[in-house]
Order: C-alpha cells, then sequence, then structure tokens
C-alpha cells in the first residue's frame, strides 16, 4: 500500500513537471506581411518594410519566450508572386496579412484554415458582421478581417480658390452630377493657373483602377455583378466608361496615363498640375499630410474628399476594400495551430487595431476598436459618406478577381489611344472574362 | 543487354566520375524543371497541390484558339528578334571591324563601354530608358525638338515613345539592342584574332581591296562566330522580359507583351501553373525549332 501511495505521488510530480514542459515546446511562427503601414502617422522610428510588425512580434515574443516570430516583409508586386510560389511549392507561410482581392483566391483554392475552427466565437462576434460575410467562403472563414480602406475623390480646393472657383466644389453634401464635374474640370483647366490635367489617373496598371471604376459605378453601371458575373454588359457601365473616355480626350486627364506609374499621379498633385485624384483616408492622411510635412507639396494644400460624380438618378456608394489575416494549412499539429492561434489574435486584438488603423488612417474591423480617429473631421466624414451611401461591390471575393482585374488596363490604354472605343473595349473584356471565368 | 549496359559504364566510369560535377547539377536544376514543366503543362494547376487536374492539351488548345493576348505576346515577340538580332549582328560586326586595327587600349575602351550594359543592373539601366524616353521631361524628345524634328514628325507635339502603341515596342526593341551589343562584339573581336594576318597579306598582293578582303575573308572565317553568336542572341532576345516588366507593363494596349511576359502575369501572378507552363513549353519549341533551322542554314555554308 505504501509502495503503492509513493508511486501515485511519483506519478502525479511526473505529470505536474511534464505538463508546462510540453507547454513550453519551442514553436516558430512565420508571418509575411503586406506593406500598407509604409507612412505610419504617430510612429515615426517605423520607416522601413515591417519594421512594425517585426516590434509587434517581439512583443509577442517577450511574452512567450518560446515561441519564435520570424516575420517578412512583401512589397505589393511581390505579393503577388512570391505568395502563390511560396503555397504551389508547399513552403507557404503560417499567418499573411494581405487584401481580400488575394487571399479570397487563397480561400477558393481551400488552402486557407478554417477560422471559423480556430478562432473563439467571441472574437469573431466583435468583427463587423458584413466584413465577416465577405470573409466567408463556402461556409469557411478565409482569413479575419483587420480593417478597410475607402475610395473616395480627393479635391485640392486650395486650386480651386486660387482660381475664384471654390463654389464649384461640392463641399456642402460632397456629391457633384457628372455634368457638374466635367464643368468645374473644364473651368480650372482654363483659369490658367497650371492645372494642366484636372483628374490625375493611371491605368498603366491594374494598381489605379479603383480611380478608374468609380466613374463607371457613378453612372450606375457595375464591373462585378452581386453574383460574381461581370457587368461589361450593362449599359450603364458602357456610360461610365464613355464619360471617362470623354475626360481624358478633352485633356482633362493626364496625357501620359496609360504609362504613368502612382507615383506621377501623387506628383501631378503634389505640383499643382492636378487639382483632383482618387484615394482615402490613407492618401488624405498619410500620403498628402507626410508630404506637406516634409515639404514635397509645392502648391497651396487643402484635401476635401467627396464623392465621385454621379449621374442623375444615381447614389453610387463608395469603394470599400477590407484587408485580413490568412492562416495557410501547413499540416502543423494542434499544439502549433494553438500557438498561431494565439498570435493571429494578438495582431488582431482590439488595441493592434486601433494602433495600426491610426497609423494607417483605415477603419477597423472589429467593433470594440470604436472610431480610432474620432478627432478627425474627414475621418468622420467619410465613415458617415460610408454609412449613408452604402459600398460598392469590387468583386473582391469572387472567383477570378484577380485575373479579371488585370485584364482591364490594356483595353482602358487601347480606348484612350482610339484604339477601341468604349463599346469594343467592354465587348473585348467581356469575352475574355468568359475565357478567364471558364479555364 | 543489361550487363553489355552494365559493362559499359563500368568502362567508362572515370569518364562519368569527371563528368558528374557538371551533369548532377543540370539533372536537378534543368533537366528535371524542364520534365516537370512539360509534365504541368497538362494539368490544371493552381496553389493548392492537391487540386491540380489532369487536363490533356487543354491549356494548348485554349492558349492557340481562345486567349486573347497571347497570339500578340507570340507576334511581338517575332518582331523583337526580328528587329533586335541582325540589327546587332550588323553593328557588333561593324564595329567589331573597325576598332579591331587599333590600339590594344583603345580596343580595351571601346570593349568596356559596349559591354557595360551587360554587367549594369537592368532595374537602373531602364530607368536611365524611362527617363530617356519621357514625354514631358526626356531626353529623347529634347534632341528632336532642338533638330526641329518633332514638327516633322508629330506636329510639334511631344512624343509618348512609350505610350503609343506604333512606337513603344520600337522604343523597347532599341533598348533591348542596346543591352545585346556587348557579348556579340566581344566575340566577333575574338574571331577577327584567330584569323590569320598572312591571308589578308596574300590579299592585298593580289590586288584586293578592304571591302574585297572583308567580303572574302573576314566575313567567311568569322561564320563559326556569327553562327554561335546569331544562336544565343536569338534565344536570349525571344525571352525578352525585363524591358517589359520595368518599362511598359506589356502596354500600352498589349502593343509590347511578349511570351516571357505572358508567362509571368498568367503563370506566376496570376497562379494558373499550368497554363504558364503550357506557354513555356511552345516558347521552347519556336527557340527550338529556330535554333535548329539557323544551324542547319549556317552549318551548310560552313562545311
Amino acid at each position: 500500500m505504501k509502495h503503492l501511495q509513493l508511486l501515485l505521488v511519483l506519478a502525479a510530480m511526473l505529470v505536474v513537471l511534464l505538463a508546462p514542459a510540453q507547454a513550453q515546446e519551442p514553436v516558430t511562427i512565420t508571418y509575411w506581411t503586406d506593406p500598407a503601414l509604409s507612412q505610419p502617422i504617430s510612429l515615426p522610428q517605423f520607416t522601413e518594410l515591417a519594421e512594425f510588425e517585426n516590434w509587434q512580434a517581439e512583443q509577442f515574443m517577450e511574452m512567450h519566450p518560446h515561441v519564435t516570430v520570424e516575420v517578412r516583409g512583401l512589397d505589393w508586386p511581390d505579393l503577388a508572386t512570391v505568395v502563390p510560389t511560396a503555397l504551389a511549392a508547399g513552403d507557404p507561410p503560417d499567418i499573411l496579412k494581405d487584401y481580400l482581392g488575394r487571399t479570397s483566391g487563397y480561400g477558393v483554392e481551400g488552402v486557407t484554415v478554417d477560422l471559423f475552427s480556430l478562432v473563439p466565437q467571441e472574437e469573431i462576434d466583435d468583427l463587423l458582421p458584413g466584413l465577416v460575410e465577405l470573409y466567408t467562403i463556402d461556409g469557411s472563414l478565409h482569413a479575419m478581417p483587420t480593417y478597410f480602406w475607402n475610395h473616395a475623390m480627393i479635391v485640392n480646393k486650395a486650386l480651386f480658390d486660387q482660381a475664384g472657383l471654390g463654389d464649384m466644389v461640392p463641399v456642402d453634401d460632397r456629391a457633384w452630377s457628372m455634368d457638374e464635374f466635367y464643368e468645374a474640370a473644364t473651368a480650372i483647366k482654363a483659369a490658367g493657373i497650371g492645372v494642366d490635367f484636372p483628374y490625375t489617373l493611371q491605368v498603366a496598371s491594374e494598381q489605379g483602377d479603383y480611380d478608374f471604376h468609380a466613374f463607371i459605378w457613378g453612372a450606375g453601371g457595375e464591373i462585378w455583378n452581386a453574383d460574381c458575373t461581370t457587368g461589361f454588359d450593362d449599359p450603364k457601365t458602357l456610360a461610365g466608361l464613355e464619360f471617362v473616355n470623354k475626360l481624358y480626350q478633352e485633356g482633362l486627364i493626364n496625357s501620359d496615363a496609360t504609362t504613368a506609374a502612382y507615383a506621377d499621379q501623387v506628383n501631378n498633385l503634389f505640383t499643382g498640375k492636378s487639382a483632383i485624384m482618387g484615394g482615402g483616408m490613407g492618401v488624405l492622411n498619410n500620403r498628402i499630410g507626410n508630404g506637406v510635412r516634409d515639404g514635397d507639396v509645392t502648391v497651396d494644400m487643402d484635401p476635401v474628399v467627396v464623392t465621385y460624380p454621379h449621374a442623375e438618378g444615381e447614389v453610387p456608394g463608395l469603394g470599400v476594400g477590407p484587408t485580413g489575416f490568412a492562416v495557410f494549412d501547413k499540416g502543423r499539429s494542434a499544439y502549433e495551430m494553438e500557438w498561431v492561434a494565439e498570435f493571429l489574435l494578438f495582431l488582431n486584438s482590439t488595441e493592434a487595431q486601433v494602433t495600426y488603423t491610426q497609423n494607417n488612417s483605415q477603419f477597423p474591423a472589429r467593433a470594440s476598436a470604436g472610431v480610432p480617429l474620432e478627432d478627425d473631421a474627414n475621418y468622420a466624414l467619410t465613415l458617415s459618406l460610408i454609412q449613408e451611401r452604402g459600398t460598392e461591390n469590387l468583386g473582391l471575393a469572387c472567383p477570378g478577381f484577380y485575373e479579371v482585374r488585370i485584364s482591364q488596363p490594356p483595353h482602358w490604354q487601347a480606348m484612350f489611344l482610339g484604339q477601341e472605343t468604349p463599346q469594343q473595349a467592354l465587348e473585348a473584356l467581356a469575352s475574355e472574362a468568359e475565357f478567364i471565368l471558364d479555364m | 543487354m543489361l550487363q553489355r549496359f552494365t559493362t559499359n559504364v563500368w568502362k567508362g566510369r572515370w569518364a562519368y566520375f569527371f563528368i558528374a560535377p557538371a551533369m548532377i547539377p543540370f539533372a536537378i536544376f534543368t533537366a528535371y524543371p524542364l520534365v516537370q514543366g512539360l509534365l504541368l503543362s497538362f494539368y490544371k494547376a493552381g496553389v493548392n497541390r492537391d487540386k491540380w487536374k489532369y487536363i490533356g492539351l487543354k491549356n494548348y488548345t485554349n492558349l492557340l484558339t481562345r486567349d486573347p493576348v497571347f497570339p500578340t505576346a507570340i507576334k511581338n515577340t517575332f518582331l523583337f528578334v526580328l528587329g533586335v538580332v541582325p540589327a546587332a549582328m550588323v553593328i557588333c560586326l561593324f564595329v567589331a571591324v573597325l576598332i579591331y586595327p587599333l590600339s590594344q587600349r583603345k580596343q580595351t575602351f571601346f570593349r568596356a563601354a559596349f559591354y557595360m550594359p551587360v554587367v549594369s543592373a537592368g532595374v537602373v539601366l531602364a530607368m536611365v530608358w524611362v527617363y530617356i524616353y519621357s514625354q514631358e521631361y526626356g531626353l529623347l524628345n529634347y534632341i528632336f525638338e532642338s533638330l526641329g524634328l518633332l514638327n516633322l514628325l508629330n506636329d510639334g507635339e511631344k512624343i509618348g515613345w512609350l505610350a503609343q502603341t506604333n512606337t513603344a515596342l520600337l522604343s523597347l526593341a532599341i533598348v533591348v539592342l542596346s543591352w545585346s551589343l556587348g557579348q556579340p562584339l566581344i566575340l566577333f573581336l575574338a574571331g577577327l584574332g584567330a584569323i590569320p594576318e598572312p591571308l589578308y597579306d596574300a590579299a592585298k598582293i593580289d590586288g584586293a581591296n578592304s571591302w574585297q578582303s572583308f567580303w572574302k575573308i573576314t566575313l567567311p572565317l568569322l561564320r563559326p562566330t556569327m553562327l554561335f553568336v546569331l544562336v544565343v542572341l536569338t534565344i536570349a532576345v525571344f525571352q525578352v522580359f525585363v524591358v517589359v516588366q520595368l518599362m511598359t507593363l506589356g502596354g500600352p494596349a498589349n502593343a509590347t507583351q511578349t511570351i516571357v511576359y505572358r508567362i509571368w502575369v498568367t503563370g506566376i501572378v496570376g497562379s494558373k501553373f499550368g497554363y504558364g507552363s503550357a506557354m513555356a513549353v511552345i516558347l521552347l519549341s519556336i527557340v527550338s525549332v529556330v535554333a535548329i533551322v539557323q544551324f542547319k542554314l549556317l552549318d551548310r555554308q560552313l562545311t
């Protein structure tokens, strides 16, 4: 009996000793991140790609010394190439932060972990329901949304004021019709204050497409329908396209739009060659705000947020796109997945979302994060515009989204160069989209 | 049969041993991926390997009958090759013949000058060329304006060299040409050095002028070098990619799409690995046929 007691005590001691030892088994987590936080506002010490994310990882590793987090920052072009090849090679990261347009493709392919089964329900309940719906593919939460950006028009009102045309900027209701926009653009160009191309745009790559699509939405047209078919055959899409083509042909859009880069667009705005460009709060606060602070803006700057011009009777919504954390299925053990989930929740905690969205001027995906920039009038205004007018369907979660996206610029270019009519461009795109979606 | 094979292998064991350092990496890094690429071209293959599906020749039929951009990419690639390769051959031969009689020091200077783009970073060179071609601030438009050529060509308007479909491909071809001169020039100079001097002396005694010496001695004896340069250059230009990626992204309006750029966009960026592999196999077939034809034609003249 005594021996048995002794044995039981020893066994209990062993269990006690071994249990924490097992919990402390080292785990290495790989985390790849996008470059969205390239110009943080209140964290100026983080100037390099992924510095902020490395700082986050260090904090996590301090709390959990047995966990090693390897952070890799990827530029936008790399996100589209490095991640798919890593996936095909069977060596993806554990966690990837990227925007929905790309992670949805991974979700459709079935290489992401269903976060409904990994993340506690109360965490999911804290996310905005619309975003959870958007991120749910075939019943699985393919990634965990962290923030969303918006897309609107940013008008440098200072230039309109300088030309005596300040009244033409719709500061009251933030909306203008296509005719009003056209008149304002024509007037500022004719004013002779150096605004050569009132609206600055790039269609050299797909990166500028929301600046372009917004005119189509303004006309009531669609690129993607709600059922994930394309809207290239919609007469309203044609009307929007004809309007934007008219702007280009009449010199109201920069003539180098077919080859310009994003930096050229920003430069046009900063130097006063253009008075209007597309963008959201990130462009407004980070790009323009930092540009003014750093002396890169060479003209008076009074940026005003307005919605894109609309056709009579149309009330277009705003372009809104979320970014989230996808977890890839690497055949990890349950124990390792526990720590991956722990790190995921750390990255996407309420505090992290507040810090992050304050610094890149975006909108948090968690209800508990509230309104991180509540003192910023434009931030509040943008939120109210989103609430009032709703959002446009960007098709980000549609199968074939990215391929259809990159098939568009050549046709916008051909249209600007007079080689295709808007009608022909849309017909060609409809046919290409059919081919892509059929493959 | 097996015994004969093993006996032969055993007999040549030292030969196999000595070529192994070259053959093993070749097998792993060239032959294996090549075969894998070929096999992959018969699959519908995305980022999820578990979902890869054998689809026979469908990638090929899609490419050749339905793909709206691939035929343009093939056409543009051929235009690149037809424009750049003969021009590079003629320029290099001309420059080589011009600088060969110069002193060693002068020759070295020219060699270095022409070879510089080969060893320079493509990104930097592309940026310089983007500046040269810039519509607003470009050097080329400045020169054309100074010479009054803009009035003649474009009613005085600055030309968007990379922004117009009728000039973009030519503009890129000039960039590729400028990058392609270094190596052939070095090879031609080496080839010229291998031609025995007494042949020229004999020709001179026979009353041949420089032109006749060039046609009757230099050119025939340079043919092996020319064949090598032609084949290597053709293969290289068929794979034109960097300038497209850095300067035009295949635009405007697909005017500068090339096969390798399509492989990149579709196969890698679009994650359609099987479809991209089918494009690569088609490119490989085209390059192989062209190289074989070049060998046959020039080889016949050599023998």
